[in-house]
């Protein structure tokens, strides 16, 4: 419960300070890309674009939500009666609340709105959304493991750009390298073999190994954001 | 005595550079433990290090004799900046952070630290729209909200006007009735003469001084001797003979200079027929011990 009750904390948090400004900028951005003849719109264009989306979502919210303690603040809710753990898994939980429920309303939007309704009912479609989740998880994992709040400044960068190659691919050498995020997106609508089951094993490696080394770095970590 | 905090031979170093140098202190159970020193002197490095946020190069550091990263929850902090989460009121914020420690009937709690410290009026007004001593105030609601036995409070009547300090100091006095340890950082050297009942001067990196603050301040050579019936000859003697200062009539400063030369004194001024009344140590502030502790005043 204190992991549910500091992510409740982190949401109002969040909410008050940036009345989710940029979350409402991203929706608008993808509505404005269904504008030209959504009504074509099929699976293989919707869920890619939902995709790509909650990508951006995620590494944007990851870090903005996760870092709103990089100063002196986070010394109160730490001396409370909350480990470092609970710490970090209340922020990654509030960041995966609030995405996967836009993501969730993105999906409703997209299927009122697009052919979709005529190749999966509502409940497929939403169970496809689940390969969506997992590029959220694995998003959320290496934005949070590259975060200033848990490594450095300068590391954000770098978990871009392992993102960046995750969903591009742009080498076949590197498919088992990079984390599956492209395979992700593209499996969320395709018919799924024994390779995609291989890529879902592959992401669930990501999200625990990123997660545990999120927490293992914040563990271990100096908290000394007060000279900062 | 039970120990709280035992920081002993602790170093603590940042980019080669030692910030803290063989720190030692104790704070036992009941007690109040002021820390006082420079700006820089390390003050804060150290309640991090106690806090866990830090880890020592080397030395130990335990609080309720468990390691500094287990102790999450144990202990009540009012940071020095008052930096909290503004876009809640001073009610929510506590109950938030009531909810997330588990503290059973969170409002119930809620309702008596804010009594405790006097916001129970403004308690649902939005923190951004409090002043310094209000938000002094949630701080430290939210660190006495777990009712921790150890309280660590950096700088808590810093920026505060006469009033609010003493409301604040009214506070601590409470929390000290109600045998808390408290760890209090401050510049202000009356407060911490006030309410502390050891103290620890950290002065480039170490610890130059630390003890009871009143035997601290009494740990001094001057003596007040009241004495009467002396002779003017033989008051001018002992003037002369024993670099005794007379300060009014019947009243003399005496200084002592090397073990047994107040007791050679006091028999040559029973000799020279004088009856003495009173023998008083003369009590430094403790101002003027820091100042010598830290030879601020060269």
């Amino acid at each position: 419960m204190k992991i549910i009750y500091l992510s409740v904390f982190t949401l109002k948090d969040y909410f008050r300070r940036t009345w989710l400004s940029a979350e409402i900028i991203m929706i608008a951005i993808l509505i404005l890309l269904y504008l030209d003849q959504y009504w074509l719109l099929s699976k293989s264009e919707v869920y890619p674009a939902l995709g790509i989306f909650s990508l951006v979502l995620v590494t944007v919210n990851s870090l903005r939500m996760t870092n709103l303690e990089t100063n002196s603040r986070i010394y109160v809710p730490l001396t409370k009666a909350l480990s470092r753990g609970d710490y970090i898994a209340g922020k990654a939980v509030a960041v995966l609340s609030l995405d996967t429920a836009i993501l969730t309303l993105m999906y409703v939007l997209s299927f009122l709105l697009t052919s979709v309704k005529q190749q999966f009912s509502f409940a497929t479609g939403l169970f496809h959304l689940i390969p969506l989740l997992g590029v959220l998880l694995i998003a959320e994992g290496i934005i949070l493991c590259c975060s200033p709040l848990v490594s450095h400044k300068l590391s954000f960068f770098w978990g871009v750009l392992i993102l960046v190659f995750g969903s591009a691919q742009p080498w076949k050498i590197t498919t088992y390298v990079f984390p599956p995020i492209k395979q992700l997106i593209i499996s969320s609508y395709e018919n799924n073999n024994l390779l995609t089951l291989s890529q879902y094993f592959l992401a669930i490696v990501y999200i625990v190994g990123f997660y545990s080394l999120a927490l293992y770095l914040f563990g271990k970590r100096e908290l000394d954001f007060e000279q900062k | 005595m039970e120990q709280v905090i035992e920081v002993s031979n602790l170093y603590k170093g940042f980019n080669g550079r030692n910030v803290l140098a063989d720190v030692s202190l104790t704070l036992s159970k009941g007690q109040t433990l002021g820390l006082v020193g420079k700006n820089g002197a390390g003050k804060s490095t150290l309640i991090k290090i106690i806090l866990g946020f830090l880890s020592p190069t080397s030395g130990s550091v335990r609080v309720f004799g468990r390691a500094t990263t287990t102790n999450s929850g144990l202990i009540g902090y009012l940071p020095e900046h008052a930096s909290y989460h503004m876009v809640f009121s001073g009610k929510e914020y506590l109950t938030l952070l009531g909810k997330m420690s588990s503290v059973t009937d969170v409002h119930k709690r809620v309702s008596e630290v804010l009594d405790l410290v006097g916001m129970t009026n403004d308690a649902n007004r939005r923190m951004s729209r409090y002043s310094k001593g209000m938000l002094q105030r949630i701080g430290l609601a939210q660190a006495i909200l777990l009712d921790p036995s150890l309280l660590i409070l950096d700088e808590p009547l810093t920026g505060l006007d006469p009033s609010g300090q003493k409301d604040l100091r009214d506070i601590i006095l409470e929390l000290q009735r109600r045998n808390k340890s408290i760890l209090l950082c401050s510049h202000l050297l009356n407060e911490v003469e006030r309410l502390c009942t050891q103290i620890a001067i950290i002065h480039n990196t170490a610890i130059v001084a630390r003890g009871n603050i009143k035997e601290l301040l009494l740990s001094n050579n001057k003596y007040i001797i009241k004495a009467v019936g002396l002779s003017g000859t033989a008051a001018l003697e002992l003037q002369e003979n024993f670099c005794l200062k007379k300060l009014s009539s019947g009243d003399y400063l005496f200084e002592e200079e090397y073990n047994g030369h107040k007791e050679t004194l006091l028999r040559t001024m029973l000799d020279a027929g004088a009856a003495i009344n009173q023998l008083t140590p003369v009590q430094k502030s403790l101002e003027e011990y820091f100042l010598l502790a830290t030879g601020g005043s060269q």
